[in-house]
C-alpha cells in the first residue's frame, strides 16, 4: 500500500499534476479520494459565489475617480526633498562658505591660498558617520577653492575681520559645524 | 485555463531584457485631458509603462482602463461590499500612480497591481467599517426562478463561505482568493505576495482545511 496523500499531492491533484503513481493510489484508496472530493467540493462552493457585476456606468465613473485623484497627487508639492530643495541649501551652502573664506583673504588681489587637496583633507578628517552629511560641503568647498579673490569679493559685498577659516576649525568645531548644516537641511526639508 | 494574466503581453523576469516599444519610441505630450490615441491603447503593458515615465500621463488612463476590472474583484473579495470595493480599487492605482517609476518589469504589472491590492485590502481591513451582507441586486431571490429555494439556499451557503474566508489569516485568505478567484499559478502568486512558491502551496492547503472546519456541510 502506498502513502495516503501529502498536502503536496492534494494540491497536485487539485492543480491536475499528479503523476501516475500517486494517480494509481488514489484510484484505490478510498480515503484519499475522500478527502479530495470534500476539498473539491470547498472550492466547487467558492467558485460558485461571483461578485455582482457593477453596472458599465461604474466604470468610466471609477476611471475619473482615479484620473481626479492622480491629477490631484501629481499637483500636490512633493513631500520629498527635491531638486529644489537641493538647489536651496547647495544655494546657502556656496554664499555660507564663501562669507567664511572671504573673511579669511589677503588684502591683495591673489588666488585662494587653500588648494583642493587640502580641503579634501580636512573632510577627511570628519568622522565616517559624518561624512555622508558632509559631501555636499566638500563639494561646495572644492567649488569655492577655485575662484579668485576678485570672484569672492564680487559674491560677498561686504568684508569683516578675520574670524575663522573651515579648516582652521578643531574636529569638535567642525562636527558642530555639520551639525548645524544637518539641522539647516532638515528645516528646508 | 485562459486567465486575465495570460492576456497580458509579458516580459522574460530578466530584468535586464530589453523591453521593445520604450519611451523614445512615444513623444512626450502634457495634455492630461485628451483620450488616449490608438497607439497607447494597443500598446503592452511595459510600453505603457515607459509611455507614462517618459511623460505621457494619458498611458496611466490605458492602464486603469485596463485592468480596472480585475483590480476591483480583487478588492471586492476582500471588502465584500461595492463601495469599499471601488474605493480600495481607487487607492490601489493611486498607489500604483505613485510608484510606477518603481516598476522594474521583473513580474507583469497585472501581477505589480495584484500586490498592490493586496496590500492595500489587507492593511485598510483594520480601519474598514465592520463587514456586512450587502444587499446587491444579484444577492435577490429571483422568485421567477426554476426553484426559489435552491437560490434561497445557494445565496446562504454563499454568505457562509465568504463569512469564513474573512476568519481565515490574511496570508491564506489572500493566496486562496489570488488561486481560485482570479486563477492566478502558484508562481504568480508567489510573487504578488513576495513569498516563495512552497509557502503558496502550504497556505493555499491550509486554507482549504481551515475551511473545511468553518464551512458546515
Amino acid at each position: 500500500m502506498t502513502p495516503h496523500f501529502s498536502p503536496d499531492d492534494q494540491t497536485a491533484a487539485l492543480d491536475g499534476t499528479l503523476d501516475a503513481d500517486r494517480l494509481a493510489h488514489l484510484s484505490s484508496c478510498a480515503s484519499c479520494r475522500d478527502e479530495l472530493a470534500r476539498t473539491r467540493s470547498i472550492l466547487d462552493a467558492m467558485r460558485s459565489d461571483d461578485v455582482p457585476e457593477p453596472s458599465p456606468l461604474f466604470w468610466e465613473h471609477f476611471s475619473n475617480r482615479v484620473r481626479a485623484a492622480t491629477s490631484a497627487e501629481a499637483a500636490a508639492p512633493s513631500p520629498r526633498f527635491g531638486w529644489r530643495g537641493w538647489a536651496t541649501m547647495a544655494s546657502a551652502l556656496v554664499a555660507f562658505v564663501m562669507v567664511l573664506i572671504f573673511r579669511h583673504l589677503p588684502a591683495e588681489p591673489a588666488r585662494l591660498a587653500t588648494p583642493p587637496q587640502q580641503i579634501e583633507a580636512v573632510a577627511s578628517t570628519v568622522s565616517p558617520a559624518e561624512s555622508a552629511d558632509t559631501e555636499p560641503l566638500a563639494a561646495v568647498m572644492q567649488m569655492a577653492s577655485s575662484l579668485s579673490s576678485e570672484d569672492l569679493r564680487s559674491v560677498v559685498s561686504a568684508a569683516g575681520e578675520e574670524t575663522l577659516l573651515v579648516e582652521d576649525l578643531s574636529p569638535a568645531e567642525r562636527a558642530a559645524f555639520v551639525r548645524l548644516l544637518h539641522a539647516e537641511m532638515e528645516k528646508v526639508q | 485555463m485562459s486567465t486575465w494574466l495570460d492576456a497580458q503581453t509579458r516580459w522574460p523576469d530578466d530584468a535586464t531584457a530589453q523591453r521593445p516599444g520604450n519611451a523614445s519610441s512615444f513623444h512626450v505630450t502634457t495634455n492630461a485631458s485628451a483620450e488616449p490615441a490608438d497607439d497607447l491603447r494597443q500598446a503592452s503593458d511595459l510600453a505603457l509603462v515607459d509611455a507614462f515615465l517618459a511623460g505621457r500621463r494619458e498611458a496611466f488612463d490605458v492602464i486603469v482602463e485596463r485592468h480596472r476590472r480585475q483590480v476591483y474583484l480583487l478588492c471586492y473579495r476582500f471588502a465584500g461590499n461595492h463601495e469599499d470595493a471601488s474605493d480600495l480599487a481607487q487607492d490601489v492605482f493611486v498607489r500604483a500612480f505613485r510608484g510606477l517609476k518603481t516598476f522594474k518589469g521583473q513580474s507583469s504589472l497585472a501581477t505589480w497591481l495584484y500586490r498592490i491590492g493586496v496590500n492595500t485590502s489587507l492593511n485598510k481591513a483594520a480601519v474598514r467599517r465592520p463587514v456586512t451582507e450587502p444587499i446587491e441586486p444579484d444577492r435577490h431571490v429571483d422568485m421567477g426562478a426554476a426553484d426559489p429555494l435552491e437560490d434561497i439556499v445557494r445565496g446562504e451557503n454563499a454568505a457562509q463561505m465568504r463569512a469564513a474566508i474573512r476568519q481565515l489569516p490574511p496570508k491564506q485568505r489572500a493566496t486562496l482568493i489570488l488561486r481560485v478567484y482570479h486563477e492566478l499559478p502558484h508562481e504568480e502568486i508567489a510573487r504578488a505576495l513576495g513569498s516563495s512558491v512552497g509557502a503558496v502551496k502550504a497556505n493555499f492547503f491550509h486554507a482549504l482545511g481551515n475551511l473545511r472546519r468553518l464551512v458546515k456541510p
